[in-house]
């Protein structure tokens, strides 16, 4: 319910990420009435879907759905039931943006820069965090059901959230959220000072794209942060990739925010959505 | 004399310019198509021989050769039956040479001359853009190639509507891009609690 409204407060489609994304649907025949979707895609596979499914192939090499979902976002739901060579094959697309499949009589390119999202239970049960209802197995069984999801795919995901249940007396509550349309116009604010940051470094747009020296250079932390940082990555054993998704993920709290620099805060909460679900080493 | 047209095949996203080169010359009466046509490229023939009749066009008794080149690149897809009837068209001497050779042309033939929508519209008239070529795709499609802006779509509905359209009988208006889809049913942040 709450990834699909994901693309609700992303800013629209650019005129050319909207033809690019329209090609790969244009492909398929997703495209309506000849009408192009100003809206960012959300693809949304069952976990019974096939690797050439998910990353594109089968005899003529079509594109997947990770291809689908270019510029958009692909939700994943019940991850740790999608088989593991699926899973697997999201690393390299997820890091690079794109996807090549090869296969004896064609060798094709699709662009793929979709945002990952991913819901599971916390068990196979479903009760982990519910003493009265929980099975005999826990903790165990949980960290089985999490350990389907190999380490090196956990570190790239860089928010990660525990979403306890909704007790169904809160149902009845009236509507207390945020609308998408206020959500949006912060996610939109935020994205325009990241495109004026960006405006002279062509292989970047978003904070995500940051890489060396451009990351070292406009997201370094204060003092007080990089210590916080460097305290969390020995304590927590935190990836080089971890490290800088860290930082990433920090910039885009600060811009939200409105901060110019990067201050203890922004890394404490950066740092807060990576280490939900992780154990000290 | 051969008669060109042109088409695309896909790669990936990337549309590659495929030429379609037909030859009606003498010799035993047949119809080919060469050039690494895969199953539905090669029924291509039966439904351009039926969307040709149903125009009152019968066949001529001679030699018809259809070549697709590069012919070593694989042409999947049923999008070849326009290029192919176009190019035959041409080489009948039923719509102009240079007329047929000035477009990109994609789409699928029904029995009746009825032209189908086919997938990859977008693609074409980005490589048709590319090339300074025009855009011939069936009517549904139109809509959809037009957003590329820099091309013209000539998007007919039958054959026959192509035919008169590069004969000069009934001039087609090029299509127009499709309307922009808004928000159609958005989901809200606020109808989610806990």
């Amino acid at each position: 319910m709450l990834a699909a409204r994901i693309p609700g407060i992303l800013p629209p489609l650019t005129p050319t990420e909207a033809l690019e994304t329209s090609m790969i649907h244009s492909l398929s025949g997703l495209l309506d009435e000849g009408g192009i979707n100003r809206e960012r895609p959300f693809r949304e596979p069952h976990h019974t879907a096939s690797m050439a499914a998910i990353v594109g192939g089968g005899r003529s090499a079509k594109p997947g759905e990770i291809s689908l979902a270019h510029n958009g976002v692909l939700f994943m739901d019940e991850f740790p039931e999608f088989p593991r060579t699926v899973l697997e094959t999201l690393r390299q697309p997820i890091e690079t943006g794109e996807v090549v499949v090869a296969r004896a009589n064609a060798h094709v390119r699709y662009p793929c820069r979709f945002m990952l999202v991913a819901a599971a239970n916390p068990c196979k049960c479903g009760y982990l965090s519910d003493p009265a209802r929980a099975c005999a197995r826990v903790p165990i069984c949980g960290e089985d059901y999490m350990g389907r999801i190999s380490g090196p795919l956990m570190d790239r995901f860089d928010l990660r959230v525990e979403v306890p249940p909704v007790a169904f007396t809160d149902l009845d509550l009236p509507e207390a959220g945020e609308s998408s349309a206020d959500v949006a116009a912060r996610v939109d604010q935020a994205r325009r000072v990241q495109s004026e940051r960006f405006a002279d470094h062509p292989l970047a747009r978003v904070n995500a794209d940051m890489e060396g020296h451009l990351l070292d250079e406009m997201a370094r932390p204060d003092t007080e942060g990089r210590a916080l940082l460097v305290k969390v990555a020995e304590r927590f054993g935190l990836s080089a990739r971890g490290y800088h998704r860290v930082l990433r993920v920090a910039r885009t709290i600060a811009d939200l925010e409105g901060a110019e620099d990067v201050r203890k805060p922004h890394v404490a909460e950066a740092v807060s959505y990576r280490l939900a679900m992780t154990k000290e080493v | 004399m051969v008669a060109l047209a042109y088409t695309v095949a896909f790669e990936g996203i990337e549309a590659r310019l495929v030429e379609v080169q037909c030859a009606v010359t003498t010799g035993i009466p047949a119809f080919s198509i060469v050039g690494l046509p895969d199953k539905a490229v090669s029924e291509a023939r039966e439904r351009v021989r039926a969307a040709l009749t149903a125009m009152a066009i019968a066949l001529p008794s001679k030699r018809i050769t259809v070549n697709l080149s590069p012919a070593d690149l694989p042409k999947e897809g049923s999008h070849f039956d326009l290029p192919i009837a176009l190019a035959l068209l041409a080489a009948l001497d039923i719509i102009p040479h240079d007329e047929a050779a000035q477009t990109v042309a994609l789409g699928e033939l029904s029995l009746d001359g009825t032209l189908v929508p086919v997938v990859g519209a977008l693609p074409a008239a980005m490589a048709a853009a590319q090339e300074d070529r025009t855009l011939l795709c069936p009517q549904a499609c139109g809509a959809e190639a037009a957003w590329v802006g820099t091309v013209k779509v000539i998007a007919p509905r039958t054959l026959s509507e192509m035919v008169r359209h590069f004969s000069g009988q009934s001039a087609l208006h090029p299509s127009e891009p499709g309307e922009v889809l808004g928000k159609i049913g958005a989901r809200d942040l606020s109808e989610v609690k806990g």
